[in-house]
């Protein structure tokens, strides 16, 4: 083993001691390792055969069928109206105090509630009730009430009704892909997004830039272009089988076929293809960033993870690279299948219309993609709200609530996320390849054509099946 | 000093005691024969008296500091990234320390306000880390570091900002003289001495012709080159070594290369490819395979009854802490057992599918006794120089750690020209799917020429 001698100076000594060092067992040995031992090829293969299945199954399904699926829709009830302001205050107080916890409160992540209801309860788990429940952030950001408060002042009053600036129709949804692409390489590439202090940070300068696009554009243009989680959580919305439609004062709640009411999605500008693309591929980088595969490929050892600050210049190569490989095959897809159907529809209408497919496989990805981080850190979040300033507090009786860490580690229970994980993806990708069908079936008078201009996009369909599921079950880091 | 007894108990052995034998083992040097009679005295600690809780001992000096304001320790934790697993349960055991010096008299009659900064097992986030805690956090002492790369990364700028610092790691950089007057490895022992303690009894044991698997990189190169050194000093020879690509997932091609007359087949793979390693290992050999030797790393935090592991029954392991309670039956084992809420069979109390770390994790808690017993015999008060001065030169004076509640893994030889604690190792057999100790070692079996003197470098 070659040894630095102190003092011979030079950074190839330090070099070459520090290569010669031994450490723990990096990558552990459960969880991917019991992944592993399964037969990941057969669920590999099956789940593409599903989709292939589904796509023939659609095909031979008569558009009548298909219009009767549509109108399913059956009203639940009524409910009244109520004034928006109050939930969104709450909300904007619970962020308030969130973030002064992130400043104030305990330096570790896991015990900090900031990253914990932000990381997990937020961006995971409330995505995760977005697509059974509906659009609850709708009623829940606290952007109206920050709206209405910084609107108090006289000189700013008149901004509430009459902002100064109107939304530049050019914009499109530009300024939330800008935002997103922020918040994903924040998420995925930056060292210490679950720094509390750091955190706060991040979510004050999101709240300023909120603010500001809402003073000067107004709350709903910001709302409906800028802000990206209006539009990521209402995207993911139109999976849940439960809507509402406003009568008056009231509101109709229904029910229909999970997915269906992406159908009423529209078409797209380029600026909402690439918010939707972006966000599968942000994902799906995250994953990829782990694997074995991509580390050997930019020269690490896989079982030597060098920490996210060496990869910073790297993976944010990588997350671009891959949000463009996503763009251009989905673009490729789209014009194949337009040579093949030999349409006439304009192809930035049908790059618009068929991205509405990719909404279901993103959430897939989440899905699978944060499961486990749901299952274990979701404790830890209930235990860092007991005592949310490391001041000793027992709040809601969670302080000293174990954490069941083996629910990532013990074999039953990583069978069963696998599992669940594989159903979650090869679902996500059966409702795409569905809404890419029917939505072809809108798009082009002639059925065949519907169908031969789906083969490029079925064909896309089945190779991410195959890559998410590659994903979960490859070698990884961590 | 302040010395933890076990309720009922007499002090078995003051603090003159220990100090007097201390002394005389330095004027000694390190023999065997002072070697086993500071064991044997230190021994009389954890004998004897009733388990029931801790006192503090008649001596404890409470009015020793000149203050009763906290003391203030960092704790550098792998709370995210690829050391989290190893982070929840060093977090687990020295919060149990913490609370235990806290409830019986903290250090020197002062608490311990415990700081937890997360370093995403990152090395660069590592000297940052560092960084907040001496100049935001301003803490008296900084520990907790494992992964050799997160020390290598942040050892430095405590040494920089001369920070005592303590990591609880197994590296040899500590004792090779990687480091600064102000890094130190008390709690543990480094995987140099691990490996020069267990080569003889294994070698004597299962035979002198040893092929060596290990994964091709730094870790692997640490056992090849240390473990085969200690092959050859023990009259063995290595007739393969056989590197594994880190990529690498399946290792079916590999072991053809095991030549037929190998005795002794060593093993130290690490990753999500070692259940995969080790069943195909098994449909590789079948019943008729070589004596089996690995390091616990491997499988650290893995249950032994996962699937693929069926084949290493009867192979051998080394263990810095046994997993199973009967392999280090003391009542000080015991008592840290309950404390950190460890069970016989090594899982979590409130979670029995939660497998301990328990080879490394002890680590943090011996790392805190080493520093509280420091601090109280240098009079150690605030983070200035002089006191710095004399936390550094009495912990490099110390010659023992023993072994009782403080000490629960065992005695602890501490070098001051190292920095470098050692310790007894334990060598344990698969049987039952359990880990059985077989061997423990002397702490003389572990100790290898010193290769440097931190002392001689100004404070």
């Amino acid at each position: 083993m070659a040894r630095c001698v102190r003092g011979a100076g030079g950074v190839l000594p330090w070099l070459g001691f520090w290569l010669s060092m031994p450490a723990p067992a990096f990558a552990h040995a459960t969880e991917r390792g019991i992944i592993l031992l399964l037969p990941t090829d057969l669920y590999i293969g099956g789940g593409a055969v599903v989709v292939a299945l589904t796509f023939a199954l659609m095909a031979a399904v008569p558009a009548a069928g298909l219009e009767a699926l549509e109108r399913a829709r059956f009203a639940l009830g009524s409910v009244p109206a109520w004034n928006p302001v109050v939930p969104s205050a709450a909300m904007l107080a619970v962020v308030a105090a969130l973030v002064a916890t992130g400043y104030w409160g305990n330096r570790d992540p896991l015990s900090n509630p900031l990253p914990l209801m932000l990381w997990t309860v937020w961006w995971v788990a409330l995505t995760f009730l977005h697509a059974i429940l509906g659009n609850l952030w709708a009623f829940l950001h606290p952007w109206l009430a920050l709206h209405r408060l910084l609107t108090v002042p006289p000189f700013l009053r008149r901004w509430r009704r009459a902002p100064p600036l109107s939304y530049p129709r050019a914009a499109g949804y530009w300024p939330a892909v800008v935002l997103f692409l922020a918040f994903a390489w924040f998420e995925l590439v930056y060292p210490a997004p679950q720094d509390p202090a750091l955190l706060a940070h991040a979510v004050v300068v999101y709240f300023l830039i909120t603010a500001a696009g809402a003073l000067l554009f107004g709350l709903d243009a910001w709302l409906r272009h800028g802000e990206i989680f209006s539009i990521f959580f209402r995207i993911v919305s139109w999976l849940s089988p439960f809507g509402a439609d406003r009568k008056g004062e009231r509101r109709t709640v229904f029910v229909t076929v999970p997915g269906i009411r992406l159908l009423d999605a529209g078409i797209f500008p380029a600026g909402g293809a690439a918010f939707i693309l972006l966000a599968l591929s942000s994902v799906s980088f995250d994953g990829f960033s782990r694997t074995f595969f991509w580390l050997d490929l930019v020269g690490e050892n896989p079982l030597e993870y060098p920490g996210r600050t060496a990869l910073v210049g790297t993976n944010t190569l990588g997350l671009a690279a891959v949000f463009g490989a996503l763009v251009c095959v989905y673009c490729l897809a789209v014009v194949l299948g337009n040579a093949l159907a030999r349409s006439e529809a304009p192809i930035g209408t049908q790059l618009g219309c068929f991205v509405v497919a990719i909404i279901p496989i993103a959430f897939g990805y989440h899905f699978a993609h944060y499961l486990p981080e749901l299952l274990l850190d979701s404790q830890f979040a209930l235990r860092a709200l007991s005592d949310p300033f490391a001041l000793g507090w027992d709040l809601i009786g969670t302080r000293d609530m174990h954490v069941h860490a083996s629910i990532v580690t013990n074999r039953e229970s990583i069978e069963l996320i696998w599992n669940l994980q594989v159903v979650g993806i090869v679902a996500a990708h059966v409702v795409a390849v569905a809404i890419a069908h029917f939505l072809a079936i809108r798009l082009f008078a002639n059925p065949r054509a519907a169908v031969l201009s789906q083969i490029p996009m079925t064909a896309l369909m089945i190779g991410y099946t195959m890559f998410g599921l590659w994903l979960l079950s490859t070698p990884a880091a961590g | 000093m302040t010395r933890l007894t076990f309720r009922g108990e007499d002090a078995a052995m003051t603090t003159r005691d220990s100090d007097r034998k201390a002394a005389q083992t330095r004027r000694r040097g390190v023999s065997r024969r002072g070697l086993f009679k500071g064991a044997a005295l230190a021994g009389g600690a954890a004998v004897g008296g009733l388990v029931g809780g801790v006192i503090p001992s008649p001596f404890t000096p409470r009015a020793a500091s000149a203050t009763d304001k906290p003391l203030k320790l960092g704790f550098q934790a792998h709370r995210t990234g690829i050391g989290a697993g190893y982070g929840r349960w060093y977090e687990r055991t020295t919060k149990a320390a913490v609370k235990l010096i806290n409830e019986t008299g903290g250090i020197g009659g002062r608490p311990i306000e415990l700081i937890v900064e997360d370093d995403g097992t990152d090395p660069k986030r590592g000297a940052e880390v560092v960084e907040k805690f001496a100049n935001l956090h301003k803490v008296d002492f900084v520990f907790g570091t494992l992964f050799s790369h997160v020390v290598i990364g942040s050892a430095p700028r405590a040494g920089e900002l001369k920070m005592p610092y303590f990591v609880v790691s197994e590296t040899p950089a500590v004792p090779n003289g990687q480091f600064s007057r102000y890094v130190f490895q008390a709690g543990t022992s480094d995987v140099r001495s691990q490996m020069v303690a267990v080569a003889k009894w294994v070698l004597d044991k299962f035979g002198k012709k040893v092929t060596m698997i290990f994964p091709d990189y730094a870790f692997g190169y640490a056992h090849r080159d240390y473990f085969g050194a200690a092959v050859k000093a023990n009259g063995g020879t290595i007739k393969e070594l056989i590197p594994i690509p880190p990529r690498e997932s399946s290792f079916t091609k590999y072991f053809p290369r095991v030549p037929s007359d190998t005795e002794l087949l060593y093993h130290v793979m690490v990753g999500p490819g070692v259940l995969t390693f080790v069943r195909e290992m098994g449909e590789h050999f079948g019943s008729n395979r070589p004596q089996i030797f690995g390091f616990i790393d491997s499988l650290e935090g893995v249950d032994m009854a996962s699937p693929g592991l069926e084949f290493l029954e009867g192979t051998h392991f080394w263990e810095g802490f046994p997993r199973y309670a009967d392999g280090l039956p003391t009542r000080a084992a015991d008592f840290y057992r309950q404390k950190v809420g460890m069970t016989e069979t090594g899982t979590y109390v409130d979670d029995p599918k939660d497998t301990a770390y328990a080879s490394h994790m002890f680590g943090c808690w011996e790392t805190l006794f080493a520093i509280k017993q420091t601090v109280e015999q240098s009079g150690y008060v605030d983070p200035t120089a002089k006191d710095k001065a004399a936390f550094i030169e009495t912990l490099e004076n110390t010659r023992w750690f023993n072994e009782g509640i403080e000490h629960p893994q065992g005695h602890k030889l501490f070098r001051g020209g190292t920095h470098q604690a050692h310790a007894v190792q334990f060598i344990s057999q698969v049987e039952n799917q359990r880990l059985k100790v077989v061997h423990s070692t002397t702490i003389e079996d572990s100790l290898y020429e010193p290769e440097y003197d931190y002392t001689k470098q100004p404070l």
